[in-house]
């Protein structure tokens, strides 16, 4: 059973995050959570082998982050996230 | 499949409310239904009829209004969370003798267990958090 992990910021809630997901769960990055591009690529790097990791694209425009180390991250709109939830049986919000 | 959603934030403080109403937006676009939203802890702001942003700015708590209405939404906001940072309807408003009500038409105060029988009832329970 998949789950779905959402994140809208660094420090704790990606920490936690990052304790509890499991391979073949899928990661996206809400909000000021998509400074993790810039601020723990290295973690994602190591992440994305186990774990889908997407990015709201509203947030990302907003703050102006790009993918810099070129990442397998997958950019997503709202409707992608929508679409997220669908294959996810589980959502869980980490804030 | 039948969605509720959960908001945590205030707007001003947190973009919790923005998000989730373009995410409740969009769940409706893709032909699902979303069955109930729940403002809990300081997302209850977004119930306040009185917030009155400048007019080049969103007013989150006007858009969340119209998306209940059109849609039919059940727009719950947490009691024991909204009297404590005066949320209040008129039957609050008189059994307090507060001076004013302020919950916007459209939403109604009710308590945590909405909360958990949205998360039994429907297929997917979406938390924004602060």
């Amino acid at each position: 059973m998949a789950t779905l992990h959402t994140v809208n910021k660094n420090g704790q809630p990606l920490e936690l995050c990052l304790r509890a997901v499991n391979k073949g769960d899928s990661l996206l990055l809400i909000e000021d959570g998509v400074y993790a591009l810039f601020e723990t690529a290295d973690i994602l790097a190591e992440l994305i082998r186990d774990v889908s990791v997407y990015v709201l694209e509203a947030d990302v425009m907003a703050r102006g982050v790009t993918n810099r180390d070129e990442l397998d991250i997958e950019l997503v709109d709202y409707a992608g996230f929508v679409s997220l939830t669908e294959k996810n049986e589980k959502v869980l919000s980490w804030f | 499949m039948n969605y509720a959603l959960a908001v945590y934030g205030a707007m001003g403080s947190s973009q919790a409310g923005q998000t989730a109403l373009s995410f409740a937006k969009a769940v409706l676009a893709s032909g699902h239904t979303v069955s109930r939203i729940f403002f809990y802890q300081d997302g209850v702001q977004n119930a306040s009829s009185l917030s009155n942003p400048p007019q080049d700015e969103v007013n989150l708590p006007a858009e969340w209004q119209e998306l209940v209405q059109q849609n039919e939404i059940d727009a719950v906001v947490c009691i024991a969370a909204a009297l404590r940072r005066g949320v209040v309807d008129a039957d609050e408003a008189e059994r307090y003798q507060l001076p004013a009500s302020n919950l916007a038409d459209g939403f109604q105060l009710s308590g945590l267990g909405q909360l958990l029988e949205s998360l039994v009832e429907t297929d997917r329970l979406i938390t924004f958090g602060a």
